[in-house]
């Protein structure tokens, strides 16, 4: 962790090699990302700081000189609670790349709250800025605050800025500028001795509290009595104890609807595009050229494309997603919501703020794991990302639909609503278990949360976040994404060892190197009842996509995909049989032990995608390995189980 | 002056005495306002038996546990 600037991709915009360091930092909900989105523009790069999954964003700031501007994660003190806070603290007070200097954003609404880190600093002889943030809400307030006064109490700069009407920007600039030229050489040698810690014993907390206090009582004028704010007057509703449920559950139904209803049909719209017109223009320049039904043709077409095509169909689903979570962020809402559910999600042991990425989960689960990231805590967020594939997601129920129908026709709709119930289950258990065995004090954690003035999100604002996390997204999913559907295309293109007769990229599926792979891994599955290579093949191919699950089917039994469950024909003949064979007789229990694993196992390569970028590459693995197994014991259990009693 | 715990306080105002938990929590409620000495109103109950608790014109939203663990003396 030594040094702060190679945490991310490092493909984002970076300033000039030398340009001074500065830091962003500040409490939850005082406008720092704002601030950050406003001084930077688009010019940023978000990743996760190196070892950790806390993210930290970078971006260059040119006022009159360039800057390295770092958006720390939220803290309120230099004393860290949570890995996000401890990372803040470590980037300020260790290691070689320390910032030159530390831009603190305060909140005058709540300033007592957001001078603690400033004096903390100040007593460690770090160089920073006040930046004063909401003094509009303060006046509502009734609050007048005097920067100049503040300033000279505090000894250090104050700027007023409203970075959501870019008011300020230059004068915070200027005080940079004067900071670093008021510090000797390049302002980094004045704190490059060893390491810093905030002693953390009582007395040293007094004296912040002194120093705080006594900047208050020189800056801060209350004009009025406090009275009853329309921020008040919302929560009134938002967090009474009937009305504010409903009111959640009210907000969650509009952003899963948001994330299915409005989403899919554009998700559809471009799926059709891609498959039909696009796929149908590229193959017919091919035959332009006279390497129609070529290999090259496969592979650009049924490759690149195909994958590149299932990327693309995520981008408005992930942009709804985006936006929506900046709205709930930026008015408010999210730390509402965090209290309302907070009870409820204890109880089974899980933060409150859980609950919306695992809502959106029964929606699609890549947007779901973009939404951990409203979860404070870098371990709830883990928690949380390695359960949202537990939540069973629409592409799921394509093919439970499909399995109810061809084998409890009657009762198919009762099949479906029982895999619901068994997701949360699923959801439930596996989040225990990990809590009792990986993260023992978690959920045990008082609920202590600052809840800030409810505000107008702003268009700017909030498509400014959306567009930064979506292009993330594109930079980080994209090309796992594509290079996973092209070499499923080379595993079915290879004909397998001792295959007679066929060539490369011409040869039937079953006798692909890809069937070739689904046999070998059969037999792990005789236990289940349903260990055919067909069947096998199926999940394999639902490890890409779910949807593709029926599809594959269809292909592998050289029959055509039906047009509706009702009509199912030869496929349901063909699975109903396969399944007979493979179980033994017992077609119950093989099927719902089908069903469960199909719920339980890894869902898509795209979630895997989201996954890594959210809590990184050995938790997704990890991700990886507890699904599979937990699907594998749990169809194992159902199907032994089940075959013995009928 | 009487004293009660915060979650009893109802629609009185009260100054903090003690605060009885964790020293992580207790440095945490310092660091939001929340320490002895400070002046304190309960601006509303909240969903699950929480309180939202009004110190010095910032809203602060407690459990129904962390709520009976400070003490304030009524004002």
């Amino acid at each position: 962790m030594s040094d702060a600037s190679c945490h991310s991709g490092s493909a984002g915009p970076r300033a000039a090699v030398g340009s001074p360091l500065i830091a962003l930092v500040g409490a939850p909900n005082v406008g720092k990302s704002t601030l950050f989105n406003a001084l930077t523009g688009a010019r940023v790069d978000v990743g996760n700081y190196p070892g950790t999954t806390v993210e930290v964003a970078r971006g260059r700031w040119h006022p009159d000189v360039e800057y390295d501007l770092l958006d720390l994660p939220g803290a309120y003190s230099l004393d860290p609670v949570s890995p996000d806070e401890e990372v803040a603290r470590d980037i300020l007070t260790t290691g070689d790349d320390r910032p030159a200097c530390v831009i603190v954003v305060a909140d005058a609404s709540r300033l007592s709250r957001s001078l603690y880190l400033v004096v903390q600093l100040l007593e460690l002889h770090i160089p920073c800025i006040v930046a004063l943030t909401m003094t509009d809400v303060a006046e509502r307030r009734g609050l007048a605050v005097d920067a100049q006064a503040l300033a000279e109490s505090l000894g250090t700069p104050v700027v007023v800025v409203d970075p959501r009407r870019r008011r300020g920007m230059a004068e915070l600039g200027q005080a940079v500028g004067e900071a670093l030229r008021s510090t000797p050489d390049d302002g980094r040698a004045v704190h490059r001795n060893e390491p810093r810690r905030p002693s953390d014993d009582v007395a040293a907390a007094d004296r912040v509290f002194t120093k705080i206090a006594t900047a208050i009582e020189a800056a801060v004028r209350q004009q009025e009595s406090a009275r009853r704010t329309w921020s008040d007057r919302i929560d009134r509703v938002a967090l009474a104890p009937i009305l504010g449920p409903l009111v959640f559950l009210l907000v969650m139904w509009a952003v899963f609807q948001a994330t299915t209803t409005i989403a899919a049909p554009l998700q559809g719209w471009l799926d059709e595009l891609i498959a039909g017109p696009i796929s149908d223009g590229v193959r017919a320049l091919f035959a332009a050229v006279s390497l129609g039904g070529s290999w090259l043709e496969g592979l650009i077409v049924d490759g690149l494309i195909a994958g590149v095509g299932m990327l693309l169909t995520f981008i408005p689903l992930m942009a709804i997603m985006f936006t929506l979570l900046a709205l709930l962020e930026d008015s408010g809402y999210m730390a509402r919501a965090a209290v309302v559910t907070d009870r409820a999600m204890r109880a089974i042991g899980l933060p409150g703020r859980a609950f919306l990425p695992l809502i959106v989960g029964f929606g699609c689960n890549v947007p779901a794991i973009a939404a951990t990231r409203v979860l404070p805590n870098a371990r709830h967020r883990i928690l949380t990302a390695l359960l949202v594939p537990f939540t069973s997601c629409t592409a799921r129920l394509t093919v439970y639909v499909l399995v109810a129908t061809i084998f409890f026709p009657d009762w198919a709709g009762t099949v479906v609503f029982a895999m619901y119930v068994i997701s949360i289950l699923f959801v439930i258990v596996v989040g225990l278990a990990l809590r009792r065995t990986l993260w023992r004090t978690m959920g045990s954690e008082p609920l202590i949360l600052d809840l800030p003035p409810y505000q107008r999100p702003t268009v700017r604002v909030t498509s400014a976040v959306m567009w930064v996390r979506l292009r993330g997204f594109l930079r980080t999913a994209g090309g796992i994404i594509v290079a996973t559907v092209i070499a499923v295309w080379f595993l079915q293109a290879i004909p397998a060892p001792g295959t007679q007769n066929a060539g490369f990229a011409d040869v039937p599926v079953q006798d692909s190197l890809y069937a070739a792979t689904a046999r070998t891994i059969t037999p792990v599955f005789a236990p289940t009842g349903f260990g055919e290579w067909e069947t096998t093949s199926a999940l394999m191919v639902g490890f890409i996509a779910k949807e593709a699950v029926v599809s594959s089917w269809a292909q592998t039994y050289a029959v055509a995909e039906p047009e509706s469950p009702d009509t199912l024909g030869d496929l349901g003949t063909a699975i109903r049989t396969s399944f007979e064979r493979s179980s033994g007789g017992h077609v119950n229990a093989a099927v719902w032990a089908f069903l469960v694993f199909l719920l339980a196992y890894t869902p898509c390569v795209a979630t895997l995608a989201a996954q890594r970028r959210e809590i990184g590459m050995r938790w997704t693995w990890f991700g990886v390995g507890l699904q599979l197994s937990v699907a594998w014991i749990a169809a194992v259990a159902i199907f032994q189980i089940g075959s013995r009693l009928g | 002056m009487t004293g009660c715990s915060l979650g009893e306080l109802g629609e009185r105002r009260g100054t903090v005495t003690t605060v009885d938990l964790p020293a992580d929590s207790q440095r945490r409620l310092a660091e939001l306002g929340l320490r002895p000495g400070a002046p304190i109103r309960v601006a509303q109950r909240a969903t699950g038996g929480g309180v939202v608790v009004d110190l010095a014109g910032s809203r602060l939203a407690l459990d129904r546990r962390t709520a009976s663990a400070v003490r304030v003396d009524i004002t």
